[in-house]
């Protein structure tokens, strides 16, 4: 299937534009990172040992030997390839934009980091794949390593969004028998939904060595609740009913809430050992890559 | 309830602003497409009551608000504390007290009299010119409106006589004032009465006497009898704080003052500080001349005396001051005068009952020696007696002849209607008579009832028998003196050291006296006093005053047949002290401020006048001359007095508001340049115990304000707040202002719970 089936050539500008957009960023990052990409070898030299009868003459480290006239064995870390899934949630809450956010809505800016991490990712010869989700799972792009793939990616993430609820639990535990072997899987999501269905799936995935990354957007307004006068809120997933308030009077409460809500959530994501990082859309892409980065070479 | 100023109680209607903004801000909304609903959702739900309760909780008060203020400034009046009509004129008894002790100086400097005088004027000022006031400073008490008939006065009157005020008055009774102006109310014409006492409350201003007058005063209020308002307005009240040094006495040592003959004075010093004063210099002055200064110590919270000996040149009354020089609170108490009379050389006539040829053998040689004692030894010193010895038929023609100051009578047998009128008279009139007893006494008449006129002067005491041996026979068992009257003072010191110097004294025969038979001959009559009396209680010697002079009658002669009394040295000074004493206690010189001066015109006559009252010539002139009198109070202009009509001729001033010296003056203009003028001088002092600066306890101001519902105030806005409240009704703006206030910070705490605790604070 061609990518131009999928889309419409004003999504695929969009598409190309997120391309760029993501390669300009992740540069920076891949340079000198893979001197020599031996795929499925173990080449990264991890220790040496004292020789033992019985080992590989083969794996004997002659050059030692000649320093210091004793036999040491040559231990090396096995390497292997990374799959990468993404699971970027697409819910109506995700359609919100402040008016601090750089125009962009928590699910635009979902999309280009996805597409930013997907580039990443094939940069660094591992599969990616993505799966977009409100209250059920939506499209599913398997994981491969081909760079072509990318576009099957991008393709993915740029459909529109439906504007459903957020059922994180309900639509994760669908998605774990897709998610093959274990690998990385990457969820891009703002969390505005219950917590405790959404422990069970994080459990279930982790249960399945998967090792996850939780990437929790928030917009600044969603942060600071900066409003002020009597509001009338509407709500984008159209399930709550409408709030007219005086927005100064609960932010306070508000505030509270939203912190129980996100302590809650880093509890969860601490006890199934789970990455957490917590993105503001008025933060740049290559600081939410450096933060991914540095996340992923603790885990290493 | 009333408004003051009603028109700004519209500025209420402002709460319509709060009100509009509150409608109008609920009415419009803005929209927001909001993504996490499933946070906020939650919290209205729970938060939506308390919010709504906040908001209209600000409502409240940011409606209030306007309200409150509008209400302050309209000033409104609760008029159930309104006791009259608020715009009644009112008659209102200002009594101000004018005593010493307002003049004290606290730590600011500024006596309380000045205060009273700045804060009361400023009340009086702002009186109504409706109102009346009564114009009553303690020391003119006895002149208010309800004695003397005086009216009332505007305000402006009142505060010109408050400026004009000073402090010279001595301890009052509190009772008395408050009875004096509560009665001087009643000439008020207006309902709404009241009476303000202005004072320091000094403790000295009650006692239990005066607590019980006020309780019956009390009672009759409760008794439903129309009563003013009572205000205690209190000055001071630091008196335990202040030191003072005072002159508290000032005494003559000896019993009568005479020309040329040295006199001794004794002053009092009281240091009521806890500071020793050291080496004060003290001046005392007579007649305005200084004398030598002295210095003196005083510990503290003691007194010390100093004392000082001067001989005056004439006769007549004369300023004795001290003045001693020390900065303290109270300055007027450091000075102090009396007024001493220097008697003229006394004039003694010794009727003899039974002359005798050989010497000492007559009834009264030994008194005429007694009295006379350097012209007997013909010495070149001046005696202060002078004494004339004559028969009872020379009596009369003796009194014609001369003025006596002393008479005395000696075992004389009997006087004649005549004579007893004419020494009766002279009594009456000053004069001192001495009776002395004898054989002759027995069957006198005129002992047993003294004419005078119409009626009768009874004597000391009646004469009854003789008690004794009056032959002196040899076996006869001599009796004794007993002690003398301790309280009689110019006897009190006849023989220092000695406590009984008549115990040598052989008595053989003495006359029976019965002083309490005279009390039912005249009820009039003042009591006998004994000065002298046998060991067995029986009076030797009896007092007894009649009129303006005194009698004095013995039990026993003038001369040694009944006792051994004239051959003692004793006798002498015994009859010297007497005779001086005699001669110099009737004249009341010093006396306190506010009480009488009683000046005789007959003190006004010089020694040498008097001689020539005789003179045909000099009859004449005076009769030609006119006579006027005036008296000069301390520091004022001289006032016309006239003399009393009755056959004494006294003057009298009652006005002696002032303490210090009043003179006064006998004007006798003989042509248009021709003019005699006599004077003589009186002091008024302000008694010792107002310099004792103690303030009313306060539970006892406390007890008397309950009993006669009277009401304290310590400063004059607490005065006018009250008043205010019981003539307009009770001004509740402050309280309002306060709810204003505390409606403000509630306002404020509220939208900090509202606003700022939730103030967004956006990176």
């Amino acid at each position: 299937m061609r990518i131009l089936d999928l889309v419409t050539p004003g999504q695929l500008s969009r598409v190309a534009n997120l391309q760029l957009l993501a390669r300009q960023v992740v540069e920076g990052f891949c340079s000198g990172r893979h001197r020599s990409p031996h795929k499925g070898y173990s080449v990264e030299f991890k220790e040496h040992r004292q020789y033992v009868p019985g080992d590989e003459l083969k794996n004997i480290d002659w050059k030692a030997f000649g320093k210091s006239d004793r036999l040491y064995i040559r231990e090396y870390e096995e390497e292997t390839n990374l799959k990468c899934t993404l699971l970027v949630d697409r819910s109506g809450s995700m359609l919100y934009r402040g008016d601090r956010s750089n125009g962009l809505s928590k699910d635009e800016y979902a999309q280009r980091l996805s597409a930013s991490l997907a580039y990443l990712m094939l940069g660094q010869q591992d599969a990616v794949g993505a799966i977009t989700f409100d209250d059920r799972p939506r499209t599913h792009v398997p994981t491969r390593g081909r760079p072509s793939h990318l576009r099957s990616v991008l393709a993915a993430l740029s459909g529109p969004p439906e504007g459903r609820e957020t059922d994180l639990g309900g639509a994760m535990s669908k998605l774990v028998p897709k998610l093959g072997r274990r690998g990385l899987i990457v969820i891009l999501s703002d969390a505005m939904g219950e917590l405790e269905s959404l422990n069970r799936s994080l459990a279930q995935i982790r249960s399945r060595k998967h090792e996850v990354v939780f990437f929790q957007i928030l917009d600044p307004d969603e942060v600071d609740f900066p409003f002020s006068g009597r509001i009338h809120f509407e709500d984008l997933e159209g399930v709550a009913e409408d709030q007219t308030v005086d927005a100064v009077s609960i932010r306070a409460a508000y505030l509270d809430r939203l912190e129980q809500h996100s302590a809650r959530l880093r509890d969860i994501c601490r006890r199934n050992r789970i990455d957490f990082v917590s993105i503001r859309t008025d933060q740049w892409f290559d600081d939410a890559l450096h933060q991914y980065v540095a996340l992923r070479r603790q885990i290493k | 309830m009333m408004l003051m100023n009603g028109i700004l109680a519209l500025g209420a209607l402002a709460l319509a602003i709060p009100l509009a903004i509150h409608l109008l801000y609920r009415s419009r909304f803005k929209t927001v497409q909001w993504g996490a609903m499933h946070l906020l959702e939650p919290v209205v739900r729970i938060n939506r009551r308390r919010i709504q309760w906040m908001h209209l909780l600000l409502l409240f008060l940011r409606c209030a608000l306007p309200v409150l203020l509008a209400f302050c400034l309209a000033r409104p009046l609760l008029t159930g504390f309104q006791a009259l009509p608020g715009d009644a004129p009112q008659t209102i008894a200002v009594v101000v007290d004018d005593s010493m002790s307002m003049a004290a100086v606290d730590s600011s400097g500024v006596s309380r009299i000045e205060q009273a005088k700045q804060q009361l004027g400023e009340l009086l000022m702002k009186m109504s010119r409706r109102d009346e006031v009564i114009w009553m400073p303690v020391s003119e008490i006895a002149n208010s409106p309800s004695t003397a008939g005086l009216g009332t006065m505007g305000a402006g009157e009142a505060n010109d006589r408050l400026r004009n005020l000073s402090t010279t008055m001595g301890p009052f009774d509190l009772a008395s004032v408050i009875r004096a102006a509560v009665s001087a109310t009643q000439n008020g014409s207006h309902p709404d009465r009241r009476v303000l006492i202005v004072s320091d409350f000094q403790n000295g201003n009650i006692n239990d006497a005066s607590i019980e007058s006020l309780r019956t005063l009390g009672n009759k209020t409760a008794g439903g009898e129309e009563f003013p308002s009572i205000q205690f307005w209190k000055i001071g009240g630091d008196s335990e704080q202040l030191s003072n040094v005072s002159v508290e006495a000032i005494e003559t040592l000896s019993p009568a003052i005479v020309p040329e003959r040295q006199t001794r004075f004794a002053v009092r010093f009281r240091n009521a500080s806890e500071k020793e004063v050291k080496f004060a210099r003290v001046t005392w002055t007579v007649d305005g001349s200084e004398l030598q200064p002295q210095t003196i110590s005083i510990p503290s919270r003691s007194t010390a005396i100093s004392q000082v000996t001067h001989g005056f040149k004439r006769s007549g009354i004369h300023e004795v001051g001290v003045r001693i020089e020390h900065p303290d609170a109270l300055i007027e108490d450091n000075r102090r005068s009396i007024a001493v009379d220097v008697v003229r050389e006394i004039d003694v006539l010794l009727v003899d009952g039974k002359p005798s040829a050989k010497p000492l053998e007559g009834q009264v040689d030994f008194l005429a020696i007694a009295m006379s004692p350097f012209a007997f030894a013909q010495q070149d010193q001046i005696d202060s007696v002078r004494a004339k010895v004559v028969s009872p038929n020379e009596l009369l023609k003796s009194m014609d002849a001369q003025a006596f100051n002393i008479i005395v009578l000696a075992n004389v047998a009997a006087l004649d209607a005549n004579a007893q009128n004419r020494l009766a008279e002279f009594v009456h009139q000053g004069g001192s008579m001495v009776l002395f007893d004898g054989e002759q006494i027995e069957n006198a008449e005129y002992m047993k009832s003294w004419k005078y006129g119409e009626t009768r002067m009874p004597l000391p005491a009646v004469a009854k028998e003789i008690v004794g041996n009056a032959n002196m026979e040899s076996e006869a068992v001599p009796m004794h003196f007993g002690d003398l009257n301790p309280q009689y003072a110019p006897w009190s010191n006849l023989s220092p050291g000695d406590q009984q110097p008549l115990r040598s004294v052989d008595v053989y025969a003495y006359r029976k006296l019965d002083p309490q038979a005279v009390m039912g001959l005249s009820e009039n009559s003042p009591e006998s006093v004994v000065l002298l009396s046998m060991s067995n209680g029986d009076p030797i010697v009896l007092s007894a005053r009649r009129g303006r002079g005194r009698v004095i009658q013995f039990a026993i002669p003038a001369n040694d047949s009944w006792t051994s009394l004239p051959l003692k040295r004793i006798y002498l000074p015994m009859m010297q002290q007497l005779a001086l004493d005699l001669v110099g206690s009737d004249k009341a010189t010093t006396v306190t401020t506010c009480q009488p001066m009683i000046v005789p015109i007959s003190e006004f006559t010089s020694r040498d006048e008097a001689k020539d009252e005789t003179n045909e010539a000099t009859k004449e002139l005076k009769g030609a001359a006119k006579v006027a009198y005036t008296v000069e109070p301390p520091g004022g202009v001289e006032i016309p007095l006239e003399p009393s009509q009755d056959p004494l001729a006294l003057l009298s001033f009652a006005k002696t508001h002032h303490a210090g010296v009043y003179r006064f003056r006998q004007i006798r203009t003989l042509s248009a340049e021709d003019r005699i003028i006599n004077s003589t001088v009186r002091v008024a002092e302000i008694p010792a115990e107002e310099s004792l600066l103690r303030d009313m306890p306060p539970e006892r101001l406390t007890a008397v304000t309950e009993m006669i519902g009277a009401s304290v105030f310590d400063d004059l806005s607490s005065l006018k707040s009250s008043e205010q409240s019981r003539r307009f009704g009770r001004e509740i703006w402050r309280w309002l202002l306060y709810v204003l206030l505390i409606a403000m910070i509630l306002e404020l705490v509220v939208q900090q719970q509202l606003v700022h605790r939730n103030q967004v604070s956006v990176a």
